[in-house]
């Protein structure tokens, strides 16, 4: 499992970064990746021949606008193996 | 090249009633499509290639639709005339831990084995609207010859949303919301344009769009804004193309094609994912793909079918593997409209159809 000191990192990067999430407890998941054979295959490409580990912290709040429609924001900061920041994705 | 228009006779006769006038503006439209060859088959019906009709289910349909191919031959371009309760979506499990139970997705009814996520045909619906008139306007579409593009993302994505904006127009053109809201969106934003983009926040039960700073959720766009709106629309919202039980009335994807020179939408049938800055990735990166493909002059189509493929290429080749959100985003992706319009963007003429 991920270091919780760098769990608590990125906590503080999003809580600065986007305000919205100050305070929500992300939802921790591991994944464990298995080689997306079919798909290389389809697109002719060499296939990978490992596992790959990734983790997600998952931010959800629900918000509403201004003609009181209710929405999920859900915002998504995937890690690699060594704790790196892989990407930060939002709901649209 | 093959273009197949499919429907199911007796659900699009409960939806619409009488055919007859879909039927002659769908030939004549087979008639105009010199470049094609051609055919209009209703599932539940018999027809010459003597393939089995079937029922109103996705797996017979999709089924029914191999057989075809092979009498036939490939299929390159698939076109699927009517909406849900005609030819239903495909119900995916969601890869995502979302909101979704499951992917509304028309890319099996693309793929001819059995893993969905990379199409190997050109996939469009043209939504019924339950409406005989709006099917037929669909078939009878005429493009300006207007060069200018139209952008609009919420504030917080907005440098995002300059990287796919780019494709189309000036970054500095993309308008935001806020201060853009519905109430100060001018309907002559929309008109005498080739491309419409819009990364706004969506919802399934508003059938508006949302612009977003901090916690300020304003309306941008409504769909009382689209009045003589022109061009291809693209959205990135969320529930974009949603239009379960949904008409032109509070389905912003049916107000734009219910307008007579707008030729395609491409949208999401669910929740959808972007970056909040560049690089481009999820949606952001299928869209930009898309335009990109556009502009060199292929069908939008051809355009979203390799935008597809490319995003799979470029996020294996970025990351080794496809995520959760990444096979979100190739399965909600589909195109409403005509798939073998054609912007020709590259000649002088402007936008045009074949």
């Amino acid at each position: 499992m991920i270091d919780p000191q760098r769990i608590a990192e990125i906590k503080r990067k999003i809580s600065r970064e986007f305000p919205e999430f100050k305070d929500i407890e992300p939802k921790i998941t591991e994944k464990k990746i298995r080689p997306q054979d079919s798909i290389f295959k389809k697109l002719s490409l060499g296939r990978p021949k490992q596992f790959v580990t990734i983790f997600r912290l998952k931010f959800k709040k629900k918000v509403e606008t201004v003609d009181h429609t209710e929405i999920e924001r859900i915002l998504i900061v995937s890690l690699d193996e060594q704790g790196e920041i892989i990407k930060i994705t939002e709901s649209r | 090249m093959r273009l197949l228009i499919l429907s199911g006779k007796d659900a699009l006769r409960k939806q619409i009633g009488d055919l007859s006038q879909i039927e002659k503006a769908v030939n004549t439209f087979i008639k105009l499509k010199k470049d094609y060859e051609t055919i209009f088959l209703y599932y539940d019906r018999a027809s010459k290639f003597r393939v089995k009709k079937v029922k109103k289910n996705v797996t017979y349909i999709r089924k029914y639709i191999l057989d075809i191919e092979k009498k036939w031959g490939i299929i390159d371009n698939l076109l699927l005339l009517g909406g849900d309760s005609i030819i239903p979506f495909f119900r995916l499990d969601n890869p995502c831990d979302d909101g979704d139970n499951k992917v509304l997705s028309d890319n099996p009814y693309a793929s001819r084995d059995d893993d969905f996520l990379i199409p190997e045909r050109v996939c469009a619906r043209i939504p019924d609207n339950r409406s005989a008139d709006f099917i037929i306007k669909q078939f009878k579409k005429f493009s300006n010859t207007d060069r200018k593009s139209f952008g609009i993302t919420a504030k917080i994505w907005k440098r995002a949303s300059e990287d796919v904006y780019r494709q189309i127009g000036a970054p500095q053109d993309l308008r935001t919301s806020p201060p853009v809201t519905s109430d100060s969106f001018k309907e002559s934003w929309l008109q005498k344009k080739r491309f419409l983009y819009f990364n706004l926040h969506g919802s399934k039960i508003s059938a508006n769009w949302y612009g977003q700073d901090k916690g300020d959720y304003p309306v941008a766009l409504a769909p009382q804004n689209i009045c003589n709106a022109s061009g291809f629309v693209a959205s990135e919202a969320c529930y974009g193309a949603h239009i379960l039980n949904k008409s032109h009335e509070d389905a912003i994807s049916l107000r734009f094609l219910n307008e007579k020179e707008i030729y395609g939408f491409c949208g999401s049938t669910t929740i959808a994912y972007g970056p909040v800055a560049p690089p481009s990735s999820e949606a952001d990166l299928l869209v930009k793909y898309f335009f990109e493909y556009v502009k060199q002059g292929l069908t939008v189509g051809e355009s979203l079918m390799n935008a597809k493929v490319d995003f799979a290429r470029k996020v294996l080749r970025r990351q080794g593997f496809l995520d959760d959100d990444d096979q979100k985003t190739l399965l909600q992706f589909v195109l409403y409209g005509d798939p073998t319009s054609r912007l020709n963007v590259r000649n002088r003429g402007g936008a045009a159809r074949d």
